[in-house]
């Protein structure tokens, strides 16, 4: 991991030189084994930029936040479609935006790996060793095997190496996600039950949602300035909202399906929504299911069409008659 | 209509339920349809409420939902045959969204029979008739929708 980051803090050293106005970047975070989003605004603020295993985020919605600056990007391999869904919006101005692409070896799962690490050891190195990523501690060496610290995205990932990127840093990673493994099988169980059990098994999680919003906020695909569930404009000026912000089941349920629904097509499966959930709701059932329908009724959506639900074809499956 | 005894469930009060159905036509032609049943003395269920839209594509699907928090046991949506369509491509588009949308009520464990979509035209007021009677069978066996309803 010292080499990319190395590479990292080079490249935009040089960057800035030629005229960049901000770096979106990761840096370490203020406990151990974690990182988080940083911005660099000037030259002398990029040696605190990093890349390790714990660089989960998705760093592509910052980029709506500067409209006007010359800003370059961090992008993982699951990232690189978020940028390419902003800018395909009309959301981001793509000749002002530098992507700088770093091959992914897999994020770890914090928790498990604190589990794994002795208490007081400091972690002083990381390196990749493709199916194990090895760490450095002030305690001694660990061997962490991928398989059983990655994150589930990473173990069913397809697309490690970003795409459409104007930079790649290092060496092509080899694939991460274990071979074989069918990303919809938790969709299939689900699908599998009576619709009573599916209830329950969906009525327990939306019942525990607070409604915070975070996964709508950190979503490259919900990009509107305003929001289906929140109108601007106050009282009798306002137009109607179908949904109540109160906090039950019904509303949350409406708000969930509905939210997975405007993405429908246009998720590029970066599974933010999943990880910003502060009650742990397993929001990429709902948009895996999505992908998994339009894959199976529509096949692949054409190049210069924004999203499968902005165009049609009269062949398409009629289920209605 | 008549009904089995043992086929009728009945709310709390004693009297016998009546599933209720909310349903979105299309002005040019199931809005017809449903006119033609009722011209042509076609018996259908009275179950059915009838909201009038300009094209079916104009049914968003949080409508769909809202009914159901309203207390709509079960949401029909019909438009013109796809070709047919007023505005020529509206019900593409309907098919498209309502497709998925089905798929994802039913996959957050709403029952088939809850939604339904149909193409209905304005010469169909037979079809329109057998859709409600249809329906209000599958929803009376199925019972009250209480899950997201607020009434």
């Amino acid at each position: 991991m010292k080499e990319i980051t190395e590479m990292l803090q080079q490249v935009a050293a040089r960057l800035f030189n030629e005229g960049l106005e901000m770096f979106i970047g990761y840096e370490s975070g203020s406990v151990p084994a974690k990182a988080r989003p940083y911005f660099a605004a000037v030259q002398g603020e990029t040696a605190a930029l990093v890349f390790n295993p714990f660089c989960e985020h998705n760093l592509a919605k910052y980029l709506v936040r500067f409209p006007n600056a010359k800003t370059a990007v961090v992008v993982k391999g699951c990232d690189a479609g978020a940028v390419e869904r902003l800018v395909k919006e009309r959301n981001l101005d793509r000749t002002r935006i530098t992507v700088i692409g770093v091959p992914c070896g897999g994020m770890l799962a914090r928790e498990r790996v604190l589990a794994e690490l002795p208490q007081d050891g400091k972690i002083t190195a990381i390196t990749d060793r493709r199916d194990a990523f090895v760490f450095q501690t002030s305690k001694g060496e660990h061997v962490l095997e991928k398989k059983a610290f990655l994150l589930a995205k990473c173990l069913i990932c397809t697309q490690n190496n970003p795409t459409g990127v104007d930079l790649m840093l290092g060496k092509e990673a080899p694939p991460v996600g274990e071979t074989g493994k069918d990303p919809y099988a938790r969709v299939k169980e689900i699908s599998a039950l009576d619709p009573p059990a599916r209830a329950a098994f969906w009525d327990r999680l939306m019942d525990r949602c607070l409604r915070c919003y975070a996964c709508r906020e950190v979503c490259p695909a919900c990009s509107c300035t305003e929001c289906c569930f929140e109108q601007a404009v106050p009282g009798w000026q306002q137009g109607a909202i179908w949904l109540s912000k109160a906090v039950t089941l019904p509303d949350n349920l409406h708000y969930h399906v509905i939210r997975a629904f405007h993405v429908a097509g246009r998720c590029t499966g970066c599974g933010e929504c999943e990880r910003v959930c502060p009650v742990r709701i397993p929001l990429m059932l709902l948009n895996r299911k999505l992908a998994g329908d339009i894959d199976e009724l529509y096949g692949p959506t054409p190049p210069d069409v924004p999203s499968v639900l902005c165009t049609y074809a009269t062949g398409d499956r009629d289920e209605f008659t | 209509m008549s009904v089995n005894e043992s086929d009728v469930v009945t709310t709390a009060e004693g009297a016998a339920w009546e599933p209720k159905i909310v349903a979105f036509l299309c002005n040019w032609c199931s809005y017809a349809g449903a006119d033609l049943a009722g011209v042509s003395r076609i018996k259908y269920p009275a179950n059915v409420r009838i909201i009038r839209v300009p094209c079916s594509s104009r049914v968003n699907p949080q409508f769909v939902f809202r009914a159901f928090e309203r207390g709509a046991d079960g949401v029909l949506v019909a438009g013109c045959h796809p070709g047919d369509c007023h505005y020529v491509t509206g019900n593409y588009y309907t098919r498209r969204r309502l497709t998925l949308f089905k798929r994802l009520l039913e996959y957050v464990g709403f029952e088939p029979e809850r939604f339904i979509v149909r193409w209905v035209s304005a010469s169909e007021g037979q079809r329109f008739a057998e859709t409600v009677k249809e329906m209000v069978d599958g929803l009376k066996h199925l019972g009250p929708q209480k899950r997201v309803s607020r009434v």
